[in-house]
């Protein structure tokens, strides 16, 4: 799943600590996120969109291939 | 490095010193050694045992240990955690099997009992040992943030 939090999170100019910070995890998980390795779970994507200005739509997208 | 590596990597070490005092304190029972080896494992043991707390109190925080994944601090390392602890206890689960069907055939040899004894706990002590590399090792794979 591709995700914008890393565009978005540098328009804010938030550091991945900071953002990290705000959303109660570790800024290892937000790595991860930005780096498509792990998959937010359904409360947390609510909550780095919120933080983020966004909405989940926007800041997650499927990537090909994945199940429809 | 996350704490909860950190954590996990500080308790594979004193795991191992653990677990080579607790050798020592064997073999020092089964082939007589000095009373001084046994004094230094014993005193290794306490020692380990100790530094742990101590560590995981002042530096990192832990207040409290009831819970299975007590170090970790957010979801996706609850979600390595319960990967990890789910692959060790399959391991486990085969190792205690592995370790009753060995135990029948040792039996059916007529082994004396403390052959017999002695082999049962060398195999669980490498359990033992094979759990923890097996805990450090999926945590490090899986944790690759």
């Amino acid at each position: 799943m591709q995700n914008r939090i890393m565009v978005l999170r540098k328009d804010q100019r938030l550091s991945q600590a900071r953002l990290a910070e705000l959303a109660g995890v570790t800024r290892q998980t937000i790595n991860a996120i930005e780096n498509d390795k792990y998959d937010p779970s359904l409360s947390l994507a609510f909550r780095l969109a919120d933080l983020l200005g966004t909405t989940v739509d926007d800041l997650f997208q499927r990537t090909k291939g994945e199940h429809q | 490095m996350s704490r909860a590596k950190r954590i996990v990597r500080m308790t594979f070490w004193m795991n191992n010193v653990a677990l080579v005092a607790l050798g020592v304190l064997v073999l020092g029972r089964l082939w007589a050694l000095p009373i001084t080896g046994t004094l230094v494992a014993m005193l290794l043991l306490v020692t380990s045992y100790w530094i742990l707390a101590w560590t995981l109190n002042q530096r990192y925080h832990v207040k409290q240990r009831q819970s299975g994944m007590w170090y970790t601090d957010d979801e996706r390392e609850r979600a390595i955690a319960l990967k990890v602890h789910s692959a060790c206890l399959t391991g486990m689960t085969n190792g205690v099997w592995g370790l009753i069907a060995l135990g029948s055939i040792l039996f059916l040899v007529r082994f004396e009992t403390q052959t017999l004894l002695l082999t049962l706990l060398a195999v669980a002590y490498l359990i033992a040992a094979g759990a923890n590399v097996q805990y450090y090792y999926l945590w490090w794979r899986y944790d690759q943030a």
